[in-house]
């Protein structure tokens, strides 16, 4: 296994930066260098001419698998082209595709150990909602689960991790963070997009699914763990559920005997057709 | 042939799926599993992606490359079919091809393919031989040496040990353990025997792969990989080995093994065709059967075209059925159904057909079947067969049900009906007909929606989608959207107008104020819109840029895009009513289809947006949850709406590049412009705070010399001098603090307790210097306007001619003109230095300045080297600048002595107007007196004349003063006013000499006052005493007094006094003690007895009297001589009788 990676959430990866920076990939598939980058920035006026340095960025999206590196350039993964297409006409789903990589990257590579922080936060929001966020609680709590789970004292986590999970949290639409006066509360979706949904639903599929299965019964567990991922309420779980099998063919319910279901042939490309 | 009936019954008995040969072939088994296969292939319809399939596996067989293929589908969806027709097209094309087969070990498909394939080349032949013996070879020698194994171990016959092994093997009991490696010796011994047989290569096809699989155990996936990873690396053998297998095995294999399917997927003849079986399928199959079974002429009476395509759309859908195996069902259904009825089979037959179950292969949910039932449950449908029969005929096209199709059933005007009562709940209209919602692949909507969405469909028309309100509603949201709510300085904008302004030209104008980047904030930019080019209006000042939007429809000829730097104008033009071109995102697509027939555009969509938002608050107990999701909704249609028409295609043809679309390409193109009309625009706006931050340095600079605020010379000194220098109290911090003057000011040195900065002019400077350079005298007004070309903002401008006032650089005159500092020559630094030091000179004489004096003693007006220009007209100029900055100071020092000379001058011209008193006495001196008097008085005329006019003077030169423009040297005012004072000194002591004479006079009067009193008291005192001692002496001073008057008069008024005062003061005071004396002795003397107490009182005052001076009573009475020295003392008793005695003794009187 590779060597675990911290526990902290870069706050520095912004929505807004993400998007410049997948925008100015997108447009050189040959993949750019940092100078390139910044001279990029700064034709268009992006907000990324604020920062002197992209590497933090850079790597955060490394460590996404959204970009990956060849002799000293940059340039996207398969998934963050796919991502990158898609979010052109449809912005909004950068947050929700982000906050699906952010969540579910410890479960295929355990040393993603930020991802495991970030899935900490929401599912501690998720399961208080609806809630004030507390930056100073949620460190707390990371901290603790880090002692329980790695048996790891004085990880680095802090408040402005925090503020990296947060980031993408207020980006989501429908909201899951609202203002009330001074303070941020946090609420469960009625919806989500159809995409993250399917991309839950396939995560969690191949979670489940042995060998001899085909089919993963849809069970309280799978559903609450879709709708942790989702942030969305579990008794819209249903709806979604109807709106994914009907977008997406890949998407195989049988409702005999009970729930079940099959991705057996989703990819992430499937998102683009 | 089968004829006709016999043909439907062969097709009505069909089996559902085709078996598959399993292991070895015997001579009987190769001859009826062909015969089977061959009858198979006669009624195999190819969908066109199996016939490229095998078209690139044959290619690469005969280009002699060893080819690994594979074939997914589901249960039923042909893949035997498939595998057989392939084994057909090689077998035409000189490619042994095995049977296909399937079987479950190394063995077992060793087996099958050696007996294939000696069938195939003849038993008897020399290859099929060869075969026998490679067989042996590789596959089956290993049963030999365990043979020869249990002989040993067992003690039994060889010949009984190899014959029970085989046999086991055959049976499937044993499997010997063949591996991956022996079978590709085999394989590669079999492609050269069967080359050699006059073949152009093998092909062995292995039907239902997931039977030799088993449940994928190490072993198992070891062999495969062995295999493939084999056959790759003999890459020009003329094998092909093809595998099938259903999507289940697939899975597991890709979750075991992947690798081994990621090696076969790079052959490109990897195919799922899941898919494959297209909607013409099912016509393509039964034309096929006609032909084949010769009812081609009464096939559409057995089943329509509309029923065919029905079945097609359907099967297609294998989330409606089973794909192949349900048109095969169907079928045989049909096959059945019309031997029995003799009449054309309808879609709704179909549909009962489904509901009764008839038909088995109906998907895994039954979907059709079950919808179907629930429908036809309403009232409103089951009430009426004809609705009944419409909706079960609407129910058999997935894609749609035309209205043609309707009418040759009879149901047209039903389906009419239906659609106006159920669209929208039940039924859509697609672009083929209408059809039923729920068995569309995009899901219903879960929100009230719809009905807005109804509402919308039946009163929209075309021409209500692109007319002027189109501009409105472009401005509304596609614009609006770009420009968020002003929030600060540096983000966010507000519009000039609350709504767009109509031109003259016709067009929709609006200015946003605000700002996107921050180095640029504060902008003015111009939108108009328009329906025509020429409606587009005149540029104007009043904006940075504007962007001009064409609305245009697709029959206009187009605006190309335009950048006219000139006029800071972008002209766009935009198709309004081209349909996008590109999917929807995914929650937006059953709007799409709920809208059919019309298309999305992006005049559709900007009504649309707005027919929701106008009307989602109306609907009938909406909740706020659903009115969320609306305006959700109503907001993912802007957005995508705003991605698609702003773009980089819209700007490509120009040369300009960006990467982004919607609003950020928006961004990026007024970015794009501001850089290019305002290239060396560097902002001073850099916070809330940014004036603040201007004034702070201001101050800084003002606290500097010239060389510092230039940046020639550094700001040295202690930390907290430095930071004091910006206004902080103490230095903690100032190394950063310093950075939000952003390079105004540089941090140079920091260490200890000591610091330097260096001040640095800001880019605009220089900007605006040129513009006063190139214009000359040019008002603040007009100075602003001139920058603002450049970009600058006329509060940025004021701050910069600060700066470059306080730098020197620039001057402003009285006229309130601003001019570049002049660039001096060595003549006229001399000229200003020389001025200088005079103009200090002057300064010095009245106020103590001990810089200016060390100024002075430099000489710079001497200075010998000028080698050092700029340095030397800086300490110049510093020297100029320092004198001009003490013209106030001096001034006012001027103005203090000039109010104090004035107020000396007012108090002694009122001494001098009050009255000169005359002595009246009669007596001689009077008229001496009197004649000074009016001398005086002729003196004091001239003096108040003259002292008047000097305080005029003085007041008048106060006034010029106050007013005095301080531009320009002070030396003739210092000058003239130090005149003024010397005069002014003069004019003073002239009074006050004048005063004094006065003075002097009121004293002669007074004199004059003593002699009178003198003459009189001698005539009082004359009955008491020898009075001639005074006569004589009054006489000798009113003699001498007369001599000396009449001799020097008024000259020695002053000399005269002091003498003859004395004399006079003398003789009057001894004459009124005198006569005091005498007359308390006249009184005592007149034998009064005088009240005691007044006697005691005169008594004691006489006492008094004579001891003060020094007069012995007793003299003054008897002898009438009062020498001082002998009237000393008196001593005054009072006697008890009352009666005041009088004792004068000599000496010095008692205490």
């Amino acid at each position: 296994m590779l060597k675990p990676t911290s526990f902290h959430v870069r706050h520095d990866l912004q929505p807004v930066l993400t998007y410049e920076l997948l925008n100015l990939f997108l447009s050189k598939p040959e993949g750019q260098t940092q100078e390139e980058l910044e001279h990029s920035a700064n034709i268009y006026g992006f907000r990324l001419r604020e920062r002197k340095d992209y590497s933090k960025l850079i790597k955060s999206l490394m460590e996404l698998d959204v970009l990956r590196e060849e002799d000293d350039r940059f340039l996207l993964t398969d998934k963050g082209e796919i991502i990158s297409r898609l979010i052109i006409y449809q912005r909004d789903l950068l947050a929700e595709f982000i906050h699906f990589l952010y969540y579910s990257s410890f479960d295929l590579e355990p040393n993603k150990r930020f991802s495991w922080s970030y899935r900490t936060v929401c599912d501690a929001l998720w399961l208080s909602a609806p809630s004030v966020i507390n930056r100073d609680s949620l460190v707390n709590h990371v901290t603790r689960e880090a002692v329980t789970i790695f048996e790891e004292n004085g990880i680095s986590f802090s408040a402005s991790s925090v503020s990296g999970v947060i980031n993408w949290l207020v980006e989501l639409i429908p909201n899951c963070v609202v203002v009330h006066g001074t303070e941020q509360q946090f609420v469960r979706r009625e919806y989500c997009s159809i995409e993250l949904f399917t991309l839950a639903l396939n995560h969690e599929y191949r979670r489940k699914s042995a060998v001899d299965l085909a089919y993963v019964t849809i069970d309280s567990s799978f559903r609450e763990e879709i709708c942790r991922l989702c942030l969305i309420n579990p008794d819209k779980f249903s709806e979604m559920l109807s709106l994914a099998e009907a977008s997406f063919n890949c998407v195989d319910v049988r409702r005999e005997r009970g729930d079940k279901i099959s991705m057996s042939k989703f990819e992430w490309n499937s998102l683009e057709n | 042939m089968p004829h006709s009936i016999e043909g439907l019954s062969v097709i009505a008995n069909k089996a559902p799926v085709v078996g598959t040969h399993v292991g070895g072939f015997s001579a009987t088994s190769v001859k009826q599993t062909q015969e089977r296969y061959s009858k198979e292939a006669l009624t195999y319809v190819r969908p066109k992606e199996i016939s490229s399939y095998q078209q690139r596996f044959l290619d690469r067989l005969l280009r002699k490359k060893t080819s690994i293929g594979c074939i997914v589908a589901p249960f039923g969806y042909g893949k035997t079919s498939a595998a057989i027709d392939t084994w057909q097209v090689c077998n035409e094309n000189k490619i042994l091809t095995v049977l296909p087969f399937s079987c479950s070990s190394i063995a077992e498909m060793g087996k099958a393919i050696a007996t294939g394939i000696e069938h195939r080349l003849g038993h008897s032949s020399r290859g099929a031989k060869k075969v026998r013996s490679a067989y042996e070879s590789y596959l089956v020698s290993s049963a030999k040496r365990l043979a020869e194994q249990d002989t040993i171990n067992y003690k039994i016959n060889y010949d009984t040990a190899l014959r029970s092994i085989e046999d086991k093997i055959e049976r499937g009991y044993l499997h010997i353990d063949a591996t991956g490696n022996h079978l590709l010796g085999f394989f590669e011994e079999l492609t050269h025997i069967v080359v050699e047989s006059g073949f152009d290569g093998l092909l062995i096809i292995v039907d239902e792969f997931q039977q030799f699989l088993g449940n994928i155990n190490k072993t198992v996936i070891t062999n495969f990989r062995t295999l493939v990873w084999g056959l790759r690396t003999r890459g020009t053998l003329p094998l092909g080995l093809l595998i099938t297998m259903d999507p289940d095995t697939e899975r597991n294999l890709s979750e075991r093994a992947g690798d081994i399917l990621h090696r076969i997927k790079e052959d490109n003849l990897y195919l799922d065709f899941t898919d494959a079986y297209e909607r013409e399928f099912a016509s393509l199959l039964w034309t096929k059967y006609a032909q084949n079974f010769q009812f081609t002429g009464k096939n559409s009476k057995i089943v329509d075209k509309a029923t065919l395509d029905s079945i097609g759309q359907i099967c297609e859908r294998h989330d409606l059925s089973n794909g192949p195996r349900t048109v095969i069902d169907i079928f045989q259904r049909i096959a059945h159904l019309y031997s029995k009825r003799q009449r054309s089979y309808t879609p709704v037959d179909l549909i009962d057909d489904f509901l009764s179950g008839d038909i088995r292969f109906d998907g895994d949910r039954s979907k059709i079947a079950s919808l179907v039932t629930e429908l036809t449950s309403y009232e409103y449908i089951k009430t009426s067969s004809k609705r009944l029969q419409a909706l079960k005929l609407i129910s058999a096209f997935p894609r749609g049900c035309s209205k043609e199709v309707a009418d040759a059933y009879g149901l047209g005007n039903v389906l009419t009906e239906l659609s106006d009562a159920l669209r929208g709940e039940v039924l859509t209209e697609l672009p083929e007909g209408i059809a039923l919602i729920d068995l569309q692949r995009v899901g219903k909507p879960q929100n009230k929606l719809n009905i807005i969405l109804k509402k919308y469909w039946m009163q929209i028309t075309e021409g209500e989608i692109v007319t002027d309100r189109a501009v409105a509603l472009f401005a509304q949201y596609a614009i609006s959207a770009i420009f968020p709510p002003f929030r600060n300085i540096l983000s966010g904008w507000s519009r000039e107008e609350p709504n767009y302004r109509l031109t003259p030209s016709g067009s929709y104008t609006q200015i946003y104020e605000g700002s996107f980047f921050e180095d640029f904030p504060r902008r003015r930019i111009a939108i108009e819109i328009c329906r025509k080019k020429d409606q587009i209006s005149r540029p104007e000042d009043s904006y940075d840029f504007r962007f001009v939007f064409v609305l245009q429809r697709s029959t206009e000829n187009n605006t190309e895009p335009i950048f006219d730097k000139k006029n800071k104008t972008f002209i766009l033009g935009l198709r309004i009513d081209l349909p996008f071109g590109i999917p929807m995102p995914r929650d937006l697509r059953w709007i799409e289809d709920y809208l059919r027939p019309v298309e999305m555009s992006p005049a559709v969509v900007l009504s649309l947006i707005d027919y929701i938002n106008s009307q989602a608050p109306k609907i009938d107990d909406v909740t706020e949850g659903e009115l969320q999701r609306i305006q959700a909704y109503s907001k993912k249609l802007n957005d995508f709406l705003i991605s698609v028409m702003f773009g980089p295609e819209l700007f490509a043809s120009l040369g300009i590049n960006f990467v982004s679309r919607g609003e950020q390409a928006l961004k990026q193109a007024i970015f794009y412009v501001l850089k290019q009309i305002y290239p060396d625009y560097q902002t001073l706006i850099s916070s809330n705070q940014w004036e603040t931050i201007c004034k702070t340095y201001i101050d800084a600079l003002k606290k500097s010399n010239l060389a510092q605020t230039r940046g020639l010379e550094r700001l040295e000194g202690e930390k907290s001098e430095i930071a004091a220098v910006f206004g902080f109290r103490n230095h903690a911090g100032f190394e950063s603090q310093i950075r939000q003057f952003h390079r105004l000011a540089v941090l140079e040195d920091w260490i200890g307790s000591q610091g330097a900065i260096r001040f640095q002019s800001h880019i605009g400077e220089g900007v605006v210097l040129k513009i006063i350079t190139d214009k000359k005298n040019l008002k603040q007004e007009a100075l602003f306007q001139e920058a603002r070309k450049f970009g600058y903002l006329p509060e940025e401008t004021h701050y910069l001619l600060e700066y470059l006032l306080l730098r020197g650089y620039i001057e402003k005159d009285k006229y309130g003109h601003f001019k570049a500092a002049q660039t001096l020559s060595k003549a006229e630094l001399v000229k200003i230095a020389r001025d200088s030091e005079i103009e200090a000179s002057e300064m010095v004489s009245l106020v103590k300045f001990p810089d200016l004096e060390d100024l002075i003693s430099q000489k710079l007006s001497k200075v010998k080297d000028m080698s050092r220009l700029t340095k030397t007209q800086i300490r110049i100029l510093e020297f100029q600048r320092r004198v001009q900055s003490l013209r106030p100071v001096i001034i006012k020092e001027i103005q203090g002595l000039l109010g104090k000379y004035r107020s000396d001058l007012y108090e002694k011209s009122d001494l001098l107007n009050q009255e000169i008193p005359i002595s009246s006495t009669g007596l001689f001196i009077d008229a001496h007196i009197n004649g000074v008097q009016r001398k005086i008085i002729l003196k004091s005329k001239v003096m108040l004349d003259k002292s008047t006019k000097l305080s005029t003077t003085i007041n008048e030169m106060l006034k010029l003063l106050s007013k005095r423009d301080l531009t320009s040297t002070i030396v003739e005012d210092i000058r003239e006013n130090k005149a003024l004072f010397v005069e002014a000194d003069k004019s003073i002591a002239e009074l006050q000499e004048v005063i004094e004479l006065i003075n002097q006079h009121i004293q002669w009067v007074q004199l004059a006052d003593y002699l009178l009193l003198i003459k009189e008291y001698i005539e009082t005192l004359k009955p008491y005493v020898n009075v001639n001692p005074f006569v004589t002496r009054y006489e000798v001073i009113v003699r001498k007094l007369m001599e000396a008057l009449s001799v020097k008069g008024i000259n020695i008024y002053f000399d005269l006094y002091r003498e003859y005062s004395v004399k006079v003061l003398k003789l009057y005071d001894e004459i009124a003690i005198a006569i005091k004396a005498a007359k308390i002795n006249d009184q005592m003397l007149g034998g009064r007895i005088l009240n005691k107490a007044s006697h005691l009182e005169s008594g004691q005052t006489l006492l008094k009297a004579l001891r003060r001076k020094n007069v012995l009573l007793k003299d003054i009475v008897q002898t009438g001589k009062w020498d001082a020295e002998r009237l000393l003392g008196a001593l005054i008793s009072l006697e008890d009788d009352g009666k005041v005695k009088l004792s004068i003794i000599s000496g010095k009187p008692d205490r």
